[in-house]
């Protein structure tokens, strides 16, 4: 005993100098694992010295965010909460918030650093940013918004019920813009759409009634004036009853009873989180707001087969979208090249 | 907030360690001792540490982005709302698919029917495989799956919202007084094939269930006006609203029409009096007072005259057109409880009065230029002198007068139905499913021609239907029902089984067995038929004012009279296969169903229900045998649906020989035969596309048909052109619509003949 006690005499000072406690050690040891691993996934090529991160309120959240973010970048780059830090932040470091309250926050508290907003919808970003506008240089402020944009969720409906061609919208007269862009993309597509037009919440039923005489399917956007708890209930068994099916807002609201929906997963959040922060690094600043491009479609399957609906697999929605999206593009490429051809800038 | 590395530092207080610290942790010189002296048992908690850490951060790493998309459930929304997005649709919420359904269900939308124009409710059922639709009487519309008898055709369950609809006393179906407005249709369900399992006995050749939009559905207003051929006109106005606490909606409608244009008598062709002019006010509520109850109240009014014609009333020669004043009333309410998400129950009660009011009056002739040896008037009093066992010389004078005997009459009836019924639905497992229940019906009839009086009825019954998945492809169910009517006495046993094999959620085969029973109603088993003569005008015939006419002082009659037979149920025993299946090629849906069945149905209660021939009995055995099938093929912009029914029926005699000592003859039988069999079409079916045009102009068209009635084929081709206005507050609707009935003759009656083949109809509507 005594003489192997002297041995690990010598070796203590390692010991102690890493691990303090025997508590620790099985704490340590999942953190040399993910180290380990990390250091296998992340990339090696990876530039950012820092990050600084103001949270959402959410820790469960922030914490799984933080994660697949620590995927892409490894160990090595620190992440530092600065919610309660009072101290002087480095003005060349971007704050990353996490969500729409922290966005605001850091807004108000760092003028000087420059913002990331992330889980963020493109409509409240748009509202927080015109406000502060002209006083940043651009690219200064930026955004990876969380929602997906609207033709991905009406292709999705599209996917789903290949023979529906017409949408029902609904929205508040301070909404209706969130759908202009997605009425102009829509024909190209073979569908239509048409805004039902909610003054004041008594007139929601009647709107929607309207609406569901009118579309083969809903798609609900990202608007908390008419999609929210308490409105959704009576949305969702209204259209259930007319046997017409509701797409989006998002993937919380399939599990109510919407038929699906297409999401931003975390990981893609994260990919794009730590792009717009490496091109902070290497050229200075923040790359457009814009929408992550990968996504994944979340679908009731319950409430799909009570439809009568023949369901594709969740990968199959995806990729179908994603073809048309592609195809539409390829569409545009071709026209401007020969419009450049036709105008002589092509040999 | 801190942003916590799972693997960070413990906080001073220690607290944060999966491992607890001992109190002596101040010394940690002591603690590191402790944990080197026994070094291999350190040693190996490291290692193991290590291992399970390394498995930790492998797997989900392993299993790919999916994963954290599974995760992503789990964690809240964070949008400005609470985070608290409640399930909606849950499993006791949602419809079975079709491919579970144990049976062949045809369900109709509402929106097909006003797509397509269709302008009456009885015309609805053309669409249904198997289904026909004709006009009996004075335009009285019957509709019935697998035909069978014409007049009082009564062998089918229809309920409204589950509520039994019929007639309480003879179970027939008035269509035309249905308080169902064609604009508040939200869908209506057919289980074709007896379903006594789950409906209850008079669910003999199949059930319908008419499914109005629910209150919370009809916010808004709605206005809508149709006008048409043969002084067709629909009205329809209602409003509603939907709060937190209530939804509510009260419509009107009112329903006139002209009926045909005019009927054979004799050689001659004269003006038919059988339209209708109905009022119908109905009120349909929510009350939703806690999370897991709410209580549905229903009420509604009827008024109106539904015309009948006086050429075509029976008996005696009316003078006057004998219509008929309907005044109903109901009134529904049912108590919806959902103490969890896997278990809901209702209970429902409701009460239905049918009043109606008819009186005419009556002339017996005392005419002899036919070159009859008696005239009307003769055989009159000498059916009643001998019944009456009256002096012969008095006999003799009445037979003698010239003067005709008029007289009034009537046929009111005053009948009510209560209903109660107690339904449990409990999801067990995933696999198993138990529907439930009990129920209790008192019907109370009123009537001094068809029952001499008052009389009551009760019949009580309960039912089960187990639903079990052993796996995802097969599905089986197991249910019966036992009921017991006081129109028998007796009790009954309707059991239903059925497999489904289900392939991909998509197809499935179907096997079903079921049996079911029709008990003879109160009508058919206790009539007391006889007809009360007031304000007799003929001075020789004092006598009789208030003299109730019955059949027995009816003369002459060379036919076999049942009314003393005591009558037992109808059975039947079905076997079906049937296919579903749903096809997606992209941009169409295909949905087709095919069903094959025969069915045996055993003492059939065949023969004439008058006045002055009543021959009812269980006499006849049918067989019948078939298929059906129902398809419809969906694009983005057109509609496509097809129903075809094919029906085989073979009858045969299965009743006594003779009666009192009376014998049958071939042709008596052989009319029982042909009564059973008047609305058993060999083909019947339907083809019905519907275009979506540009600026929200909606095309539709439709070709019903059947093959044959009694004299020939119904033809017929419909269309529809509708134009929308879409605006953000409103919409307005204008519809044109046409039927040209291809085939000139009478289908069924040589009295139902229309003028123009080609009948217009045109409509306004308003919604906001």
């Amino acid at each position: 005993m005594a003489p192997m006690y002297r041995l690990l005499r010598k070796v203590r000072p390692f010991w102690t100098a890493s691990f303090i406690a025997p508590g620790r050690v099985l704490g340590a040891a999942f953190f040399c694992c993910a180290l380990m691993l990390a250091a296998g996934v992340a990339r090696s090529d990876v530039t950012i010295p820092l990050i600084y991160v103001m949270g959402s309120g959410n820790d469960v959240l922030d914490n799984y965010l933080l994660d697949q973010v620590r995927q892409v970048v490894g160990q090595k780059v620190p992440i530092v909460p600065i919610n309660e830090s009072k101290g002087v932040l480095n003005p060349s470091v971007p704050i990353v918030t996490i969500g729409p309250k922290a966005f605001t926050t850091a807004l108000g508290r760092y003028p000087q650093s420059p913002i990331l907003a992330t889980l963020i919808s493109q409509e409240y970003y748009r509202a927080m940013a015109s406000a502060r506008s002209g006083k940043e240089p651009e690219h200064f402020v930026s955004a990876i918004y969380y929602d997906v944009p609207l033709l991905n969720q009406a292709l999705t409906g599209k996917a789903i019920l290949p023979q529906s061609r017409r949408i029902a919208l609904l929205a508040t007269p301070k909404s209706t813009h969130l759908y202009r862009k997605l009425l102009s993309q829509l024909p190209k597509y073979n569908l239509e759409a048409r805004m039902f037009v909610v003054n004041s919440s008594s007139e929601l039923i009647p709107a929607l009634v309207r609406a569901l005489y009118y579309g083969d399917f809903v798609l609900a956007a990202q608007d908390p004036s008419i999609y929210n708890p308490n409105t959704i209930k009576h949305i969702l068994l209204t259209a259930y009853r007319r046997n017409i099916m509701v797409i989006g807002p998002s993937q919380a609201y399939v599990k109510a009873g919407s038929l699906a929906s297409s999401y931003v997963p975390y990981s893609a959040v994260a990919q794009a989180l730590v792009s717009a922060l490496e091109q902070w690094s290497q050229k200075g600043f923040l790359p457009k707001p814009a929408y992550s491009t990968d996504f994944n479609v979340q679908i009731n399957e319950q409430v799909g087969r009570s439809l009568n609906i023949p369901l594709p697999s969740k990968t199959s929605v995806k990729e179908q979208v994603k073809k048309q999206l592609r195809e539409q593009a390829m569409l545009v490429t071709k026209d401007a090249a020969a419009d450049a051809e036709n105008r002589g800038m092509l040999p | 907030m801190n942003v916590m590395n799972y693997f960070c530092c413990l906080n001073s207080a220690g607290t944060n360690l999966r491992f607890a610290v001992t109190p002596v942790q101040a010394t940690p010189r002591m603690i590191i001792l402790r944990c080197a002296t026994p070094a291999f048992g350190c040693f190996w908690l490291y290692c193991s540490a290590v291992l399970l850490g390394v498995t930790a951060a492998i797997a989900p790493a392993l299993a790919g982005g999916n994963d954290s998309s599974d995760k992503v459930e789990s964690l809240p929304s964070f949008y400005d709302f609470s985070n608290d997005i409640p399930e909606v649709l849950t499993t006791t919420r949602l419809r079975q698919p079709k491919t579970r359904v144990p049976g062949s269900t045809t369900v109709i939308e509402g929106d097909l029917v006003r797509q397509l124009g269709i302008s009456n409710l009885v015309e609805i059922f053309r669409l249904v495989p198997g289904m026909v639709v004709a006009e009996v009487g004075s335009s009285t519309p019957v509709t019935t799956y697998h035909g069978t008898a014409h007049y009082e055709q009564r062998r089918m369950q229809v309920m409204i919202d589950g509520r039994t609809a019929h007639r309480a006393t003879l179970s027939d179906m008035d269509w035309q007084s249905m308080p169902v407005a064609l604009e508040l249709i939200e869908r209506i369900e057919i289980s074709r094939g007896p379903n006594s399992a789950a409906y209850g006995i008079n669910a003999f050749l199949g059930a319908i269930n008419f499914i109005t939009r629910d209150p919370g559905d009809t916010a808004g207003t709605e206005l809508r006006i149709v006008s048409g051929s043969r002084d067709y006109r629909r009205t329809f106005a209602s409003i509603g609203d939907a709060t937190k606490d209530i939804d509510w909606r009260l419509a009107f409608e009112k329903r006139e029409f002209g009926g045909f244009d005019y009927q054979k008598k004799g050689n001659r062709f004269i003006p038919f009096h059988d339209g209708e002019n109905l009022n119908f006010l109905t009120f349909d509520s929510r009350l939703k007072l806690k999370a897991g109850f709410n209580i549905e109240l229903r009420a509604g009014v009827i008024d109106g005259v539904n015309e009948e014609d006086q050429y075509k009333t029976g008996y005696f020669q009316a003078q006057a057109n004998p219509d008929i004043d309907v005044r109903d009333h109901y009134l529904d309410s049912r108590f919806n409880v959902i103490p969890s998400a896997t278990h809901f129950f209702h209970v429902q009660v409701s009460f239905e009065n049918f009043k109606r009011r008819q009186r005419w009056p009556i002339e017996v002739s005392a005419d002899k230029s036919n070159g009859n040896k008696k005239s009307g008037l003769n055989s009159l009093f000498d059916g009643i002198c001998i019944n009456a066992g009256g002096d012969p010389a008095d006999c003799e004078a009445r037979a003698a007068a010239t003067e005709p005997l008029t007289a009034n009459v009537n046929a009111d009836s005053e009948d009510s139905r209560l209903e109660l019924e107690l339904q449990d639905t409990l999801v067990l497992s995933d696999t198993t499913k138990l529907v439930s229940g009990l129920g209790y019906r008192h019907d109370t009839y009123r009537s001094e021609t068809f029952f001499n009086g008052r009389g009551t009825s009760e019949q009580y019954r309960a039912f089960g239907n187990l639903e079990y998945s052993p796996t995802n492809w097969l599905t089986f169910n197991g249910g019966g029902s036992w009921e017991h009517t006081d129109t028998t006495g007796r009790s009954y046993f309707s059991p239903r089984l059925a497999a489904n094999l289900i392939f991909n959620n998509q197809h499935a085969l179907r096997f079903v067995y079921s049996e079911a029973v029709r008990t003879p109603d109160s009508f058919e088993q206790n009539p007391d038929y006889g007809y009360t003569l007031r304000n007799v005008n003929a001075a020789y015939a004092d006598e009789l004012e208030g003299y109730r006419l019955t059949i027995d002082d009816l003369l002459g009659q060379n036919y076999v009279n049942t009314l003393s037979v005591y009558l037992t149920e109808e059975r039947i025993r079905s076997h079906e296969i049937s296919y579903f299946g749903q096809f997606l090629v992209s941009p169409a849906l295909l949905t087709l169903e095919v069903r094959g069945f025969k069915d045996e149905m055993r003492d059939m209660i065949g023969g004439i229900i008058q006045f002055e021939e009543w021959n009812i009995d269980n006499s006849v055995a049918i067989d019948q045998k078939g298929f059906e099938v129902e398809g419809s093929v969906v694009f983005p912009s057109t509609t496509l649906r097809l129903s075809y029914g094919y029906l085989d029926q073979d009858s045969r005699y299965s009743g006594p020989d003779s009666y009192d000592g009376r014998q049958l003859s071939a042709e008596e039988k052989e009319n029982k035969l042909v009564w059973l069999g008047r609305l058993s079409a060999r083909h019947s079916g339907s083809i019905a596309a519907i275009q979506q045009l540009p600026w929200n102009i909606t095309a539709a068209s439709a070709f019903y048909w059947a093959d044959t009635f009694r004299n020939s084929q119904f033809e017929r081709f419909d269309i529809r052109l509708a134009k929308q206005i879409i605006q953000p507050r409103y919409t307005v609707e204008l519809a044109f619509a046409m039927q040209h009935y291809l085939n000139r003759e009478f289908e069924l009656s040589s009295d139902n003949n229309i003028a123009d083949h080609n009948q217009f109809f045109v409509e306004a509507g308003l919604r906001f």
